[in-house]
C-alpha cells in the first residue's frame, strides 16, 4: 500500500477505426481508464455527437428486472476476461427477454387461477369455523349418476364436491342456493335423511376443502418457485446478455469523448501507473501494433489527474469516511490510515466497555453475514456499511474496556486506570485521579490529532512545492508554530493553578517573530505574483486585513479545535455516569430479578444511545478538527469506465 | 405559531411526497414498461411496494385493486395521528366515503346473487372485510338471506335508517340506484357538518375545494340526467349533491316548470368558463358518451387547478391534507389504469390518452 494517492498517467492513443470498438470494449472490461474529452480538435478531427444509448439502457433494465425476479444479484466484475466480451445482437436478446417475460406472465395467470380457487376455499373454511351458517351442504343421491353434465353444472356454480361415492356430498354457499336447488331438481336429487350420513358428509366435505386448500397453496408455491428456478437456470445466459448490453451501452457513451478522422479514432484517459503496462499491451495486441500511444503526467496536462486512493481492504470503511468529506488532492498523502487510527482511538476513549463492545461487534457480524446471505436485501437502519464499521468499533470498545476496567458497567481490573472510579472520585493515587486528568488526556490527544493533520498538510505542500503556502498559510508552519506557542502558554496557565499567565523572553521573541512572518504573508505572495507577471493591487491594505483575519483565525480556530476534544472526555464521563446511574437504580430495587432487568436494559440503552453518540462525535471531530487541517485543496475522484460505473444510470 | 405547530410536521412529511407525485416520473416509468410484470416491478421501491408483492404472490389484478384501496385508506390513517382534532374529524369523514363505497359494493354483490340470480359471490373476495370506520360485517351482508338481515347488520350505523326506507320488492323492481344515492348523501351531509365546524381558515380552504367539487359534479348530473335522459324532477332532486355554491340556485330552478335554463344561468354566473362546454355538450347527441368524458376531464382540470391554488397558498391549513389526498388518489387511479392497460396490451399512446398524460 502506498501512503500517497495512486500515481496516474494520461494516455492518448490513436487506433484504426476498424479496431476502435474492440479496443474500447477491452478497456471497459479492464475498468482502468477514466476517459476525458479530447478538446484539442484540429480541423481534420471531428467529434461524434453524444450517442443515444436509451435503447441499450432500456434493454439492460429489462434484464436487471428479470435478475431481480429470480433473486439473482447484479453481476459484479472487477476484470472481465477478453474472451467473454461478445458482439451484440440486440434483437436476439430482445426476443429472449420477451420470451422470459412471457413465461413469467404465464406463471402469473396460473397463479391467478389458483388464487381464485384458494380464495373460495378459504371463505368456505372460515364460514365453517363460524358455525357454517353461510354454507349449503347437501348429502344425497341423484337419479342420473356418472353424469358429466351434472359435474360441469356444479362447477359452474362453484363448490367442493365428493361425487365418487354414495351418498354424494356437495358443499356450496348458501347465497347460491337458488341455482343449486334448480340444478338438483333437474337431476332428481334426493337428500339423505340419515343424520349419520349428513354428519359424516359434512365432515368429509370440510376435510376435502381443507385438503384442496393445502394442495392449492402448495401448487401456488410451486408455480412461484418454478418461475424463480427457470430464471436461475438461465442465470449464466442472462448475465452474459447483461454484460454484452452494458458493454455496448458504455462503449457508446464514451464514444462521444473521442475524436475521429475518416479511418482513425483518438481517445484519451487517465489510468493508474501500475496498470499502464496491461493497458498498453491490451491495445497493442488488439490492434496488432497499429496504434500510437503517448503518455503524459499530471503536471504536463491541462487536465488535473483524478485521484485514486489505494487503501488495503481492511481500511475500506474508513476510506468512505474520507471520501464522504472530500477527495484529497492528487499526489497528496492518503489520509485513510490516519483517519482509521484517530477515529478508532476517539471511539475507544468515548465508549470503553468490554461487554458493550462485544455486543457492537456481534451486531456488526450478524448483519454483515445476513447481507452476504441475502445480497439483494436493501440496506436497513443497520446498513452494510455500518455493520462493517461496527466490526471495527466493537473491538476498539473492548480494548477500551480492558484499559479502563469496565464490562457491562461492572468494574474489572484496569490496565491503565479505572475510568468509572475516577469519575466517581474514588481514586486518590496514580497519574489519573480526577476528571481534570481525564480532560487533560483528551486535550493532549486532540493536540496530537490536530498536529497530525498539520504535518500531513505540510508534507503535501512540500511535495507540491507550494512553499509560500507551506510557510505562511494558517495551517502552514507559521500557524503550527503559533499553535505550539499557544499550547505552551495555556499549559503554563493551567500549571499555575489558573492564577497567572506564564512569561518568558523567548516566548515573546518567538511570538513576535512568527507574527511578523504572518504579517509578511501578503507582501511575499504579492512578490511571487509579480514575478509571474500577475497584477497586484492594494498590497498595504491587504497585508493589514489579511494579517488581522489570519491572526484571529489562528488563535480562535486552534483554540476551539483543541477544546472540541473535551467532548471525548465528556462522552466518556457520561458513559461511565450513565452506567453508574443504572447501577444505583438497580440497587434501590432490593430484588435480584429487577436488578438484573435494569442492568440488562441499561446496557442496551447505553449501547444504542452512547454508541451512536460516540460514533457521531468521532466523525465530527475527524471532519472538523482533523480534515480542516489536512485538506487545503481538493481533487476529483477517479472514476474509470467499467461495467459497474454509474454511466447511463442503473436500476 | 400554533398553526405552524399543528401543521408544520405534516407539511414537512407531505410536501416531498406531493412533489414526487406531481413529477409524474412513476407514471412515465410504468407506461414505458414493455410488459405488465415489468410495470409492477417499478413499484417495488415506492409507496406501492405492497401492491407489487400482492401481484407477485397471486397474479390477480383484482386482488391488486383491493390492495390499492387499502393503501388509499391507510394514507388517511397515517395522517390522522399527526394533525389537530378538528381536522382529524374531517379526515375521518373523508374515510367514511370509502366505507360507504365498500358497503355499496357488498350490497351490489348480494343484490346480484340473491335478487338477480347472477353468480357474483366470488367478488366477495374483493371487498375490504376489515374495519374502516365502523364494525360492519361485510361477509354477513354478502351472504344475507334477506334485505331485512342487512338492515339489522347495519343497525349500529347511520346507514340503517336510510336503507330501511326500501324493501326487497322496491329493490328488485327499481334497482339499487336510489338507495346508493341516499348512502352518498349521508356522506355529503356529514362532510358539510364537519367543514362547518372547522376553524375559519381551514373552513375557507375546505369549502373552496368541496363547493367547487360539488358544483362541478352537479353540473355533470344535470347534463346527464336532465339534458340527456330527461329524468323527472324528483329524480333530479335526489341525485343533486347538497353542497356547493350553486346548489341553492339549482334547487330553486327545479321549482320551475323548465328548470334547465335557470340552472344554466346559475352555472354561467359562477363558472362562466364551464358554460361553453355545457352549451356545446347540451346540444349534442344524447348517446355521445365521449362528450361527457371530455367534460369530466375538463372538470378534473379545474379541480387540479383548485388544489394547485391551495398548495401555493398559506401552508398551515387543512388544505395541504386535502390537496395531498386528491393527488394521491389521482396517482393511484392513474397507476391502476396503466396496469390494467398493460394487462390488455394497450399501446403506450393509447394509455397516455386514457390518463390524459
Amino acid at each position: 500500500m502506498s501512503l500517497f494517492t495512486r500515481r496516474m498517467e494520461l494516455l492518448t492513443a490513436v487506433v484504426l477505426e476498424s479496431d476502435s470498438e474492440k479496443v474500447i470494449k477491452a478497456l471497459i472490461a479492464m475498468g482502468a481508464i477514466e476517459f476525458v474529452k479530447v478538446t484539442d480538435i484540429p480541423d481534420r478531427l471531428t467529434e461524434r455527437p453524444v450517442a443515444d444509448t436509451e435503447d441499450y439502457r432500456a434493454l439492460r433494465i429489462r434484464i436487471e428486472t428479470i435478475l431481480s425476479e429470480g433473486g439473482i444479484p447484479k453481476p459484479s466484475f472487477k476484470n472481465i476476461p477478453e474472451g467473454r466480451i461478445g458482439s451484440l445482437d440486440a434483437d436476439e436478446i430482445e426476443k429472449k427477454i420477451d420470451s422470459i417475460y412471457a413465461e413469467i406472465e404465464w406463471a402469473r395467470e396460473e397463479q391467478k387461477k389458483i388464487s381464485k380457487k384458494i380464495d373460495y376455499r378459504s371463505d368456505v373454511l372460515s364460514y365453517s369455523s363460524s358455525g357454517g351458517k353461510y354454507l349449503d351442504i347437501r348429502v344425497g343421491r341423484t337419479e342420473k349418476t356418472n353424469s358429466d353434465e351434472f359435474k360441469s353444472r356444479l362447477e359452474e356454480i362453484g363448490g367442493v364436491f365428493i361425487l365418487d361415492r354414495d351418498p354424494m356430498v356437495l358443499l356450496m354457499l348458501k347465497r347460491d342456493s337458488k341455482k343449486t336447488n334448480e340444478l338438483l331438481e333437474k337431476f332428481g336429487w334426493t337428500e339423505s335423511v340419515s343424520p349419520d350420513e349428513q354428519r359424516k358428509g359434512r365432515a368429509d366435505a370440510i376435510e376435502k376443502c381443507g385438503a384442496e386448500l393445502s394442495g392449492l397453496n402448495e401448487e401456488l408455491g410451486r408455480v412461484k418457485s418454478g418461475e424463480k428456478e427457470k430464471i436461475s437456470e438461465r442465470s449464466e445466459e442472462l448475465i452474459s446478455m447483461w454484460v454484452d448490453v452494458r458493454m455496448h451501452e458504455l462503449a457508446k457513451n464514451v464514444g462521444s469523448l473521442f475524436a475521429y478522422t475518416e479511418h482513425t479514432v483518438m481517445f484519451s484517459g487517465w489510468m493508474p501507473l501500475d496498470v499502464a503496462e496491461d493497458v498498453t499491451s491490451t491495445i497493442t495486441r488488439i490492434t496488432g501494433g497499429k496504434c500510437l500511444m503517448e503518455y503524459g503526467k499530471e503536471e504536463d496536462s491541462s487536465f488535473s489527474a483524478p485521484v485514486a486512493l489505494e487503501s488495503p481492504g481492511i481500511l475500506k470503511p474508513f476510506e468512505r469516511i474520507v471520501s464522504n468529506y472530500a477527495t484529497p488532492e492528487y499526489g497528496s498523502i492518503n489520509p485513510t490510515p490516519f483517519t482509521a487510527v484517530a477515529y478508532m482511538a476517539m471511539f475507544l476513549l468515548m465508549f470503553a466497555d468490554v461487554g458493550q463492545g462485544l455486543i457492537l461487534f456481534l451486531i456488526g457480524l450478524f448483519f454483515s453475514l445476513n447481507y452476504k446471505k441475502h445480497p439483494l436485501k436493501k440496506d436497513g437502519i443497520i446498513s452494510r456499511y455500518l455493520s462493517s464499521l461496527l466490526m471495527y468499533l466493537g473491538p476498539c470498545s473492548i480494548i477500551g474496556g480492558i484499559l479502563f476496567g469496565s464490562c457491562f458497567g461492572f468494574s474489572i481490573p484496569a490496565l491503565w486506570f479505572p475510568y468509572d472510579r475516577v469519575v466517581e472520585g474514588q481514586v486518590t493515587t496514580g497519574l489519573v485521579t480526577t476528571i481534570y486528568d481525564i480532560l487533560g488526556i483528551t486535550i493532549k490527544f486532540g493536540i496530537g490529532v490536530i498536529y497530525l493533520g498539520l504535518i500531513l498538510n505540510w508534507i503535501n505542500l512540500f511535495k507540491k512545492k507550494r512553499y509560500v503556502h507551506l510557510v505562511f498559510d494558517k495551517n502552514g508552519l507559521v500557524g503550527g508554530a503559533l499553535y505550539a506557542l499557544g499550547i505552551w502558554f495555556a499549559f503554563g496557565f493551567v500549571r499555575s493553578g489558573y492564577r497567572e499567565f506564564p512569561s518568558s523572553p523567548v516566548f515573546t521573541a518567538l511570538l513576535s517573530f512568527f507574527l511578523l512572518l504572518l504579517f509578511l504573508k501578503v507582501p511575499v505572495e504579492s512578490a511571487e505574483k509579480k514575478k509571474k507577471g500577475q497584477a497586484v493591487e492594494h498590497v498595504l491594505m491587504n497585508t493589514v486585513m489579511e494579517f488581522l483575519v489570519q491572526a484571529l483565525e489562528i488563535f480562535s480556530g486552534f483554540l476551539s479545535n483543541t477544546l472540541s476534544f473535551m467532548r471525548v472526555a465528556g462522552l466518556g464521563i457520561a458513559h461511565a455516569s450513565l452506567m453508574s446511574a443504572f447501577f444505583s437504580m438497580a440497587g434501590l430495587t432490593g430484588n435480584k430479578v429487577f436488578f438484573i432487568l435494569i442492568i440488562v436494559l441499561g446496557n442496551l440503552l447505553v449501547v444504542a444511545l452512547e454508541g451512536l453518540s460516540a460514533g457521531i462525535q468521532a466523525l465530527r471531530l475527524s471532519y472538523y478538527e482533523f480534515f480542516t487541517k489536512y485538506f487545503t485543496d481538493y481533487g476529483t475522484p477517479y472514476r474509470p469506465v467499467g461495467l459497474e460505473s454509474d454511466l447511463g444510470g442503473s436500476v | 405559531m400554533s398553526r405552524a405547530k399543528d401543521y408544520g410536521y405534516i407539511n414537512a412529511v407531505l410536501r416531498p411526497r406531493i412533489a414526487q407525485i406531481k413529477s409524474g416520473s412513476l407514471i412515465d416509468s410504468l407506461i414505458s414498461s414493455p410488459t405488465l410484470v415489468e410495470a409492477f416491478s417499478k413499484l417495488k421501491d415506492t409507496e406501492y411496494k405492497r401492491i407489487e408483492q400482492v401481484y407477485s404472490a397471486t397474479g390477480d389484478i383484482e386482488a391488486v385493486e383491493l390492495e390499492f384501496l387499502r393503501h388509499e385508506i391507510s394514507e388517511y390513517g397515517k395522517v390522522i395521528e399527526r394533525i389537530p382534532k378538528n381536522a382529524g374529524k374531517l379526515i375521518y369523514t373523508l374515510m367514511e366515503k370509502y366505507e360507504i363505497e365498500n358497503l355499496k359494493n357488498a350490497i351490489r354483490i348480494w343484490f346480484a346473487d340473491r335478487l338477480k340470480g347472477r353468480n357474483m359471490g366470488y367478488r366477495g373476495s374483493y371487498i375490504i372485510k376489515e374495519r374502516i370506520l365502523r364494525d360492519i360485517d361485510y361477509t354477513a351482508i354478502i351472504n344475507a338471506e334477506a334485505w331485512d338481515d342487512i338492515i339489522a347488520l347495519l343497525s349500529d350505523t347511520p346507514y340503517a335508517d336510510k336503507l330501511s326506507l326500501y324493501d326487497e320488492n322496491d329493490l328488485s323492481e327499481k334497482g339499487l340506484f336510489s338507495a346508493e344515492i341516499d348512502l352518498d348523501h349521508i356522506w355529503f351531509d356529514d362532510l358539510k357538518k364537519e367543514i362547518d365546524k372547522l376553524p375559519s381558515k381551514d373552513r375557507k380552504y375546505a369549502k373552496a375545494i368541496y363547493d367547487t367539487d360539488a358544483d362541478l359534479k352537479n353540473i355533470l348530473m344535470v347534463l346527464r340526467y336532465a339534458v340527456r335522459i330527461h329524468a323527472d324532477k324528483d329524480t333530479l332532486e335526489r341525485v343533486i349533491i347538497p353542497l356547493g355554491k350553486i346548489y341553492g340556485e339549482i334547487m330553486e330552478a327545479f321549482s320551475y316548470d323548465s328548470p334547465i335554463p335557470a340552472v344554466f344561468k346559475a352555472v354561467e354566473k359562477a363558472y362562466p368558463e364551464v358554460m361553453d362546454w355545457v352549451r356545446n355538450t347540451a346540444g349534442e347527441d344524447e348517446n355521445s358518451a365521449s362528450d361527457i368524458l371530455s367534460v369530466e376531464k375538463y372538470l378534473n382540470d379545474i379541480r387540479s387547478k383548485e388544489y394547485g391554488k391551495v398548495l401555493m397558498g398559506y401552508p398551515f391549513t387543512v388544505g395541504i391534507l386535502l390537496a395531498y389526498f386528491f393527488l394521491q388518489k389521482s396517482e393511484s387511479a392513474m397507476i391502476r389504469t396503466v396496469l390494467s392497460a398493460k394487462y390488455y396490451h394497450w399501446e403506450n399512446s393509447r394509455i397516455r390518452e386514457a390518463i390524459g398524460a
